[in-house]
């Protein structure tokens, strides 16, 4: 459903040229402090540094993009310690044999006396090796975290375009029936027309603008409930038959908006046809804790309902996508059609 | 009183002259490794500078004075495994004596001494003799013929001019009115510096005020 960045692609968006640029100019500046010793500077100092720079640079790029990548990315730490302690061992002892005599044979002139013994050579590459390591592990987890946050982000994004994109399939859908419903009253020249398109306008109210938040609280959902159907009885002249049960133990109980109109439009327009005697719609609401339980069973006329099965199946199916959207693996649906009695049950348990 | 402010003056300002003349360190100059006792030196020189030196190996003398090496004391043992490839060498000049402790070494065949002053006649036992700091000095030893020698210490100049054009790195610190300064490198970083002053391509680099040319008196025929 979702086209997620895939988790093999979100090391790729490293700046490796930055990093090094970085990496190096900061070590540049820290050596160059060590080894002029918190003095000014002097020329040779530059040149010295520049040279232990390049001394220290091999294996620090043998470790961050051969050793690491190789064995402490692929958690096999074992051959990663060995491998790093002989990289250290290795270029500290050719740095030890090889770097004074080389520096001394490039400039002849230039005494290179008073900086570091052996043994602070070998502290110095131990640090920049385990430094540079955990910088790279940084850097690395840095943009590991970004992607995440870009995924979340867009995974999120892909969600609120799924649910705006229900919350249109159900609006325009309730508000094709609402008009019906008008149209009828207009065509009868009923006098409380003008009390309906209050009424109306109240719920439409909150459909299009107060539910468009991430949750409401219930008791404007069971408000909402209400006048649907006093809005309803408009339409249908003489029927009684309803009830609505409401056992509520917070009414502030959070819930995602426009759950429950869609399952109430649904008994209204697939229930109430024909002999008004045989019509009810029973709703029972009830709220204890982090559990919310919603159950509507209303007559069934299937075998007189010539509407489209796809029309009818439309509000379910939103709400089902809803629920798989909103609720994942905390709510049960179940419909159920027997006896002509049409039985749709939801709970959802808002604990995470 | 008077007199003595200005004797004491220009003590300091002849102190301060010689002093700025040659390098001086807190370490001697050689490594223990390079040290490579010559049995030619020893004898009766003459300088140019008509003063007379007279070396003299310090086993030898370290050895006539302690007959018992029983009664030698322990920091004496100490001083004699230091110095033992060593010299004593006393400079006269106008019937005044300099006595210096000398370390020959060498660097690639060319032969060099370290020199600490032992005793110095004129402030003996003076109050002045307190403050000053027995410091090394390094000198080249070139022989010329078989009964003749140079001795070129190195001259802080040239040293001066290396720092100037920030080519040198080498711990020191400057001290004094006259802000000469005195190297505080260890002995390794002395003789590696050496070493590699010995190669550079520095122009009159044994240029120095301090320098002697040796014939031996006491030479055989």
């Amino acid at each position: 459903m979702l086209n997620l960045n895939p988790y093999f692609n979100k090391l790729n968006n490293h700046r490796p040229f930055l990093f090094n640029l970085v990496l190096w100019f900061c070590s540049f500046v820290i050596l160059l402090f060590i080894f002029s010793k918190g003095q000014k500077p002097i020329k040779i100092d530059y040149i010295y540094t520049i040279g232990f720079l390049i001394s220290v640079a091999i294996p620090v790029v043998i470790n961050l993009y051969i050793i690491v990548p190789q064995f402490l990315k692929k958690e096999k730490y074992v051959f990663f310690g060995l491998a790093f302690t002989a990289n250290l061992i290795l270029f500290t002892q050719l740095h030890i044999w090889f770097f004074e005599p080389l520096i001394d044979t490039l400039f002849p002139n230039y005494f290179f006396m008073s900086y570091f013994s052996n043994t602070r050579y070998i502290v110095i590459f131990s640090i920049f090796l385990i430094s540079t390591t955990l910088l790279k592990l940084s850097e690395d987890w840095f943009y590991f975290n970004q992607n995440e946050n870009k995924t979340l982000k867009t995974q999120n994004e892909l969600i609120q375009l799924q649910l705006a994109s229900l919350r249109s399939q159900i609006n325009p859908h309730f508000l094709f029936n609402s008009l019906n419903v008008i149209y009828a009253l207009a065509i009868q020249k009923k006098e409380n027309i003008k009390d309906a398109i209050v009424q109306l306008s109240d719920i439409l109210r909150y459909v299009i603008y107060d539910s468009n938040t991430q949750r409401v609280m219930l008791k404007e959902e069971i408000k909402l409930l209400k006048n649907y159907m006093d809005f309803q009885k408009f339409r249908v002249q003489g029927f009684d038959n309803i009830h609505l049960k409401a056992t509520i133990e917070n009414e502030n109980f959070k819930i995602y908006p426009m759950l429950l109109l869609p399952l109430v439009e649904n008994s209204f327009k697939h229930g109430i046809k024909g002999n008004l005697e045989d019509t009810f719609i029973n709703i029972e609401l009830n709220q204890q804790g982090d559990m919310f339980y919603f159950k509507i069973e209303n007559n069934s006329l299937k075998e007189n309902d010539n509407s489209s099965n796809e029309k009818y199946g439309v509000g379910l199916e939103n709400i089902q996508k809803n629920l798989e959207i909103v609720y994942p693996n905390n709510h049960t649906f179940i419909t159920n059609e027997t006896n002509n009695i049409f039985t749709v049950q939801l709970t959802i348990n808002t604990q995470p | 009183m008077e007199i003595m402010k200005t004797r004491s003056l220009i003590l300091l300002c002849l102190l301060a002259f010689f002093s700025s003349c040659i390098v001086k360190s807190i370490q001697p100059f050689y490594i223990a490794e390079a040290t490579e006792y010559q049995t030619h030196l020893i004898g009766e020189w003459t300088d140019d500078k008509k003063a007379t030196w007279t070396v003299v190996s310090f086993k030898d003398m370290f050895l006539e004075d302690n007959k018992d090496w029983a009664k030698v004391s322990d920091e004496d043992k100490v001083a004699y495994q230091k110095y033992k490839d060593g010299y004593f060498i006393i400079r006269t000049k106008n019937d005044k004596e300099s006595v210096f402790m000398a370390m020959p070494f060498k660097i690639d065949e060319q032969l060099f001494m370290d020199f600490i002053p032992f005793d110095y006649e004129d402030i003996s036992n003076d109050l002045v003799s307190q403050h000053l700091l027995r410091t090394h000095s390094v000198a080249k030893i070139d022989t010329l013929e078989s009964n003749t020698l140079n001795i070129t210490w190195l001259d802080e100049s040239r040293l001066t001019d290396l720092f100037k054009k920030d080519k040198l790195k080498l711990k020191h610190e400057k001290v004094g009115i006259d802000e000469s300064f005195v190297l505080t490198a260890t002995s390794k970083e002395l003789y590696a510096f050496l070493k590699k002053y010995m190669k550079a391509d520095i122009e009159n680099k044994w240029e120095s005020s301090e320098k002697y040319t040796l014939t031996k008196t006491n030479a055989q025929p």
